[in-house]
């Protein structure tokens, strides 16, 4: 079954054109990594899907309707979840209020224990419940963004390099509960410069290049491209 | 002479508090939607005349205006939002600001051209009346008023902390592109609080009645006030919104009493312009 299906998608700022064209799919249950360099389009194609930005054309396809055009709050309200570069918290809002936040479209979740399960997956959140969002460490802000993401029980969670700026170790334990997340079967699509992580996490994988999908494959297949190799990993 | 400045510091809390309710509703807009509103003054100039209008020709009393002013106002800050504040949003600071001069100006205007330059007062109202407090007078109304704006301040607040409506207006505050991948609506959430903001000048403006005239050029006086006491206490602190009603006002009322009543102005914005150059962020505000 697919879940998303992005077909010919062309935007970028303004008159500034980034993405040239991409074609990718998801299939429900899936996890699939989009890597490539600085400044390729990851984050302008995952900004695009979720509706902060408008497309120029080109389709996005989620269970069936097509999302590309529609504002952003719909979008996320017919279960595509963002979890933004950075984790974009509410910065004056407690780590629970920001969690509530996250179940805005989907109140009846709180009371089903969703909290209490991602509680289980990142229990600093539960002891940091009552300090401001603004004042948690890299890695904790990170869990929480991806949390609040996950507490509207989307039916795909898109994960803007959930790796930047963190100590290794907290990178492990972030990549742990994502394969932990996978295995309940969740559908995940994941941009990230930190392809070791991301292609040993990822069914499969995207290349982009210039706004361009270059290579695609298996999580395996692609990390083991010498090509790609070269670009990315420095070998 | 002691019981007399306790005397101006007693009735310029009390009116403090009433400014407070203001200043929330100029808080709300301010920190939602980050547009400098200059015509909140002039809303609540605007609802004072309701409240004139809506007592005399409906026969109600002051107290109760509020029952029919507060959804007026609150409907007129959704028409205001839709048709001209909204397209404003993305614009250069200039632009918002030409936009809400423009509806101050608009709105001073209305009010000449409705109720002529002629100051009005309410005749009656059940609240009028004083009694003594060991060696000081309680103006039953300024008593009233301030009580109601505290009960609505602390009710606003609530609203805003622990409602799930109130806690998406904040996450819209924070960061409006984060809420609406939560599943907000901005349009919408922008708003209500824009209503919301203007709707409490309708409160407001209903217990301002209850002691003193309005005339049309009331507007720019409440406007200043409220952006004094925003620069005082500074965004996201409901205490500290109160506390810098009441400093405003005692600071007002001590200049009526001890040197001149038209001076009052002056010392209000000499406090806005101290302030804004020693603590940008206010006193109690947050970052
Ligand atoms: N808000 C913006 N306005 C204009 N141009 C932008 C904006 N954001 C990004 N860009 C440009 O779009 C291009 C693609 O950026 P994007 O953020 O999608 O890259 P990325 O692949 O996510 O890079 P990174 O790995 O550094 O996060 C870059 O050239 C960038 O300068
Ligand atoms: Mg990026």
């Amino acid at each position: 079954m697919t879940a998303l299906r992005v077909q010919g998608l062309r935007s970028g700022y303004g008159k500034v054109p980034i993405l040239a064209g991409v074609d990718l799919l998801v299939a429900g249950g899936e996890v699939v990594a989009v890597v490539g360099p600085n400044g390729s389009g990851k984050s302008t194609l995952l900004k695009t899907i979720c509706g902060l930005i408008r497309p120029y054309s080109g389709q996005i396809l989620f269970d069936g309707r097509d999302m590309a055009g529609r504002p952003s709050y719909h979008i996320a309200r017919a279960g595509i979840s963002y979890v933004p570069e950075g984790g974009r918290l509410f910065p004056n809002m407690t780590v629970r209020e920001n969690l509530l936040m996250g179940a805005f479209a989907t109140p009846a979740n709180l009371k089903s224990g969703l909290l209490e399960e991602i509680y289980t997956l990142f229990p600093i959140l539960q002891r940091r419940g009552r300090q401001y969002a603004a004042t948690l460490s890299g890695g904790e802000k990170q869990m929480l963004a991806i949390s609040r993401g996950l507490v509207s029980s989307p039916k795909i969670l898109m994960l803007d390099e959930p790796s930047l700026g963190i100590a290794p170790k907290l990178v492990e334990e972030i990549y742990d509960r994502l394969h932990a997340l996978k295995a309940k079967g969740l559908t995940v699509l994941l941009v990230e410069q930190n392809t070791n992580f991301a292609l040993e996490l990822a069914d499969r994988a995207y290349v982009l290049e210039n706004g361009r999908i270059v290579l695609e494959g298996s999580g395996q297949d692609v990390a083991a491209n010498p090509e790609i190799k070269r670009h990315f990993l420095g070998l | 002479m002691i019981v007399n400045i306790l005397q101006s510091v007693a009735d310029g809390a009390l009116m403090g508090c009433v400014y407070a309710l203001i200043a929330l509703g100029l808080s709300l807009i301010f920190g939602v939607l980050n547009i400098v509103n200059f015509a909140h003054g002039d809303f609540v100039m605007l609802s004072m005349y309701l409240t004139f209008w809506a007592s005399t020709y409906l026969s109600l009393d002051a107290v109760f205006t509020p029952l029919i002013t507060i959804p007026l106002l609150f409907g007129l800050g959704v028409l205001i939002y839709y048709s001209i504040i909204q397209k404003t949003l993305r614009e250069r600071f200039v632009v918002q600001v030409a936009v809400t001069v423009g509806l101050m100006t608009f709105l001073r205007a209305f009010a000449q051209l409705v109720w002529e330059a002629r100051p009005r007062a309410l005749k009656f109202s059940i609240i009028q009346g004083n009694f003594p407090l060991g060696p000081f007078t309680v103006l039953l109304s300024r008593l009233i008023s301030a009580s109601l704006s505290i009960v609505a301040v602390v009710a606003v607040a609530m609203f805003l902390k622990y409602s799930w409506l109130g806690r998406s207006i904040r996450a819209a505050s924070d960061d409006a592109d984060a809420a609406s991948l939560m599943g907000v609506n901005i349009r919408w959430t922008y708003a209500f609080a824009f209503a919301m903001g203007s709707a409490l000048t309708a409160l407001a403006g209903g217990l301002l009645m209850t002691f003193q005239q309005v005339d049309p050029t009331m507007g720019l006086r409440f406007g200043l006030l409220s952006w004094c006491i925003l620069a005082l206490s500074g965004l996201g602190s409901i205490s500290g919104l109160l506390i810098s009603g009441v400093i405003v006002g005692v600071a007002e009322a001590l200049t009526v009493a001890y040197w001149e009543p038209r001076a009052r102005s002056l010392i209000v914005y000499l406090i806005f312009v101290v302030i804004l150059w020693l603590r940008p962020r206010g006193l109690f505000g947050r970052k």
